[in-house]
């Protein structure tokens, strides 16, 4: 399967992939940089994560691909689990993590100051400030817009855990864009 | 409801994740506080700015490569069976390089001496039952 990687056929499998690909891989690429933080790193993830849907569906796994609550948990449950066997791989090789140093995260940021401007890099920067977990509840629900039980479920932790940590995150968030100078009017 | 009870619980609320009793709470105290309604009206304009921010246009060549097929390099670095490819390729091309060695023409027709080679005179003498080659003397 490795080498064949995601090689659809023509059957009907083929097209819910190719639907599934058209509806969520914006979302997952969204989500996957901006939690790594390393766009190549997020391309491989990416990549790896489609692979594990494709095989999902077809062991029919996902029965649901309508826009429902089973299908974006499973998605970025799917996106989550592939960033976090990453980063077990990463500490097992101590090479380096989700949390890596700041001249990975630089490395990112300059690239992206480039497309995005000010505010992009600025709010790139305060998120790498927060760890993984809060980083994650609030993509989850700020930018994609998922429903607290939604991202209970893509990361297993209970809901109001998920209330807590995105409120702490955009306390946080918000203090950092201040110092920076995005106050928001 | 308290200001501070309320900026609390602004997030979920701007969210839409606070139940119905609260939500009720939240809306009467909102139309009698100008200042907790600033905060609403700030919270949203945040969220649009920090959504509208953070959104990324998918590399045009992922979507391709995702949709034609190119493993990953994550999946080639840690996928077994792609290790069992590649011990598989090397065994085949150590077996290529040292297989001529061993093969053996058999159409070429059979010869005393397949290189060419040189006879060394020596001399022989018998010394007390051994024999002893001496250089220097024909065999």
């Amino acid at each position: 399967m490795a080498l064949q990687a995601i090689r659809p056929h023509h059957d009907d499998r083929s097209d819910d992939f190719a639907r599934l690909v058209e509806r969520d891989l914006d979302r997952v690429w969204r989500f996957l940089r901006s939690l790594l933080r390393d766009p190549d790193l997020a391309r491989d993830l990416c990549h790896d994560t489609f692979l594990r849907l494709h095989e999902s569906l077809r062991r029919d796994e996902i029965r649901q691909l309508d826009d429902g609550l089973p299908r974006a948990a499973y998605v970025f449950a799917a996106a989550r689990n592939a960033a976090a066997s990453h980063g077990r791989r990463a500490r097992r090789q101590a090479t380096f993590g989700l949390d890596a140093s700041d001249d990975i995260a630089d490395a990112g940021r300059t690239d992206l100051a480039l497309v995005h401007g000010e505010l992009r890099k600025d709010l790139d920067t305060a998120l790498a400030r927060l760890d993984e977990d809060h980083r994650a509840v609030f993509l989850l629900s700020e930018i994609e817009g998922l429903r607290y039980e939604e991202i209970a479920e893509v990361l297993d932790i209970p809901a109001g855990t998920v209330a807590s940590r995105k409120h702490h995150a955009v306390q946080r968030l918000r203090r950092d864009m201040e110092r920076m100078g995005h106050a928001v009017s | 409801m308290q200001c501070h009870e309320f900026e609390t619980a602004l997030v979920a609320w701007v969210d839409g994740e606070l139940s119905a009793d609260a939500t009720r709470a939240y809306e009467v105290h909102a139309a009698s506080c100008g200042a907790c309604r600033a905060l609403i009206a700030a919270r949203r304009h945040e969220r649009d700015r920090w959504r509208e921010a953070l959104r990324d246009e998918t590399p045009t060549d992922l979507r391709r490569e995702i949709l034609v097929g190119r493993p990953s390099r994550a999946t080639l670095r840690f996928h077994p069976r792609a290790w069992v490819w590649a011990a598989a390729a090397a065994v085949v091309v150590v077996v290529m390089l040292i297989a001529p060695w061993f093969v053996v023409d058999r159409g070429a027709p059979a010869e005393p001496f397949s290189r060419p080679c040189t006879l060394i005179a020596v001399d022989v003498e018998e010394d007390e039952g051994r024999t002893l080659v001496l250089p220097g003397g024909l065999i």
